[in-house]
């Protein structure tokens, strides 16, 4: 299969609602926080590896409208400006298309692209925030929390990896 | 799949396009605080509390291993120092019951009534969520309107205050840590009595602003709440003061002593703005 053919696999729904229920999951679980040797690490980056691992085949007008959704859900569950959330989902999942990706499970170009995903989510929000608040965030904040949402994106990944296992259609939305 | 679509549609542009002018038509109009109790936030939160509750039983099962290891490392030295703090407090009770039936004494003489403002009946809360986020630090508990919780009402750990209420639902509140960016609270010195405001700024160690006595301040001050304002009770325990990075001075939260989980609520009536209509017998309002 050519890079040309993999980028443009054809899109249908199904992909884009499981997609978008994990990502409102993940949104709830973004309240959620651990303390270990003194220091408050959040899972506030949880929903972002969804977006790294969303699926290729999934409908592209279903995802913005469930990844935008999931944003507000997260303003609302996490106690934050209303947008902020939903502005850094939907231009993550724009700045990294599904079909970016040429190949979605090799370990190095996911650990590439999660990066790059946490670099540009921290300055969408930090700029947001100074929009809002008018204050530099805390970087301490952001670093345990990409560290958190990095230990947990294997465990992500293999999670998805079994429901597309589990489901019979999971080729339409695994790639 | 009967319904499928070709990639990068005119529509998917439209749909990013509006989703993207939205979020920023959203942040601009948003107020920048997060006291905002609108119905679709406190229901989200509602929804979120139940979730957060089960979720977090293994993470604080996880906290209390790591916290358990930090303690057993240092039992000797706690113990030694409990031991040199009991010795200490004994003497302090003593002259403490003899201060306390002498001041008894005083107001029964003088008629009046000094003691804190503080109500002894507390609501118990476990914090399912604590965000400690680049921007909000805020705290989600399992109880609210319906046991009785109000907006405003401080929030305490064993270790001291947490915040205070912001949003309400029936079996849920949101609580505005001291550490946020938009918490405010009048504060004084236990040492001196002198007042600042401790001002939330997003660092673990919030700062004192508004100080008109700073020679009385000193670092190792012991913080209270002042209630000066009138919404939190006086004395509620809330730090030590210690020098910033900037030569400020903070304060050390004494509720960031341990991870939190369960925390109580006091259940503290502000005191009310005289109404414009209660004038006095016979005078024009």
């Amino acid at each position: 299969m050519t890079f040309r053919e993999s980028a443009a696999p054809i899109r249908s729904v199904w992909p884009a609602i499981f997609a978008g229920f994990a990502l409102l999951l993940s949104g709830a679980l973004s309240i959620l926080s651990v303390r270990v040797f003194g220091l408050t690490a959040g899972f506030g980056f949880l929903p972002l590896t969804i977006l790294a691992i969303w699926p290729r085949r999934a409908s592209e007008v279903a995802s913005v409208i469930l990844v935008f959704l999931a944003g507000i859900f997260t303003d609302w569950a996490t106690g934050g400006v209303v947008g902020q959330w939903a502005l850094t989902f939907t231009l993550v999942w724009m700045l990294f298309r599904p079909e970016l990706r040429e190949q979605p499970y090799a370990a190095v170009k996911l650990m590439l692209v999660w990066g790059l995903i946490c670099g540009f989510a921290v300055l969408l929000l930090s700029i947001s925030g100074w929009v809002v608040y008018r204050i530099l965030p805390d970087p301490t904040s952001f670093a345990l929390q990409i560290l958190m949402a990095t230990l947990l994106l294997p465990l992500v990944l293999l999670l998805r990896r079994w429901l597309a296992h589990l489901f019979g259609d999971a080729d339409e939305w695994r790639r | 799949m009967t319904r499928k679509e070709r990639p990068n549609s005119g529509w998917t542009r439209v749909a990013l396009l509006v989703s993207v002018a939205l979020s920023c038509f959203l942040i601009a109009v948003g107020r920048s605080d997060i006291r905002d109790g609108s119905a679709p936030r406190t229901v989200t939160e509602a929804g979120v509390t139940p979730l957060a509750a089960i979720v977090s039983i293994p993470l604080r099962s996880v906290e209390s291993f790591f916290g358990g290891l930090s303690d057993r490392a240092s039992a000797y030295e706690d113990n030694q120092a409990l031991k040199e703090e009991l010795a200490l407090l004994r003497e302090r009770q003593a002259r403490y019951e003899n201060l306390a039936m002498k001041v008894a004494r005083y107001e029964s003489i003088l008629g009046v009534d000094t003691q804190t403002d503080i109500p002894l009946k507390k609501i118990a809360a476990r914090a399912v969520a604590e965000t400690d986020g680049p921007f909000v630090r805020s705290l989600l508990i399992n109880v609210g309107r319906d046991d009785g919780v109000s907006i405003g009402n401080p929030v305490m750990s064993a270790d001291g205050l947490i915040g205070h209420i912001i949003n309400l639902g029936p079996d849920s509140a949101r609580v505005l840590r001291l550490s946020d960016l938009n918490s405010r609270i009048p504060v004084a010195s236990a040492r001196s009595g002198a007042t600042a405001i401790l001002a939330g700024d997003n660092n673990i160690r919030p700062k004192l602003s508004f100080i008109s006595q700073r020679v009385d301040w000193e670092i190792g001050d012991r913080v209270i709440s002042s209630g000066d304002d009138g919404a939190l009770p006086r004395g509620l325990a809330v730090g030590e003061v210690v020098r910033g990075e900037e030569g400020g001075l903070r304060v050390r939260l004494a509720s960031r002593a341990h991870p939190l989980d369960w925390v109580w609520v006091s259940p503290f009536q502000p005191i009310s703005a005289p109404s414009e209509t209660d004038s006095p017998e016979g005078e024009p309002s």
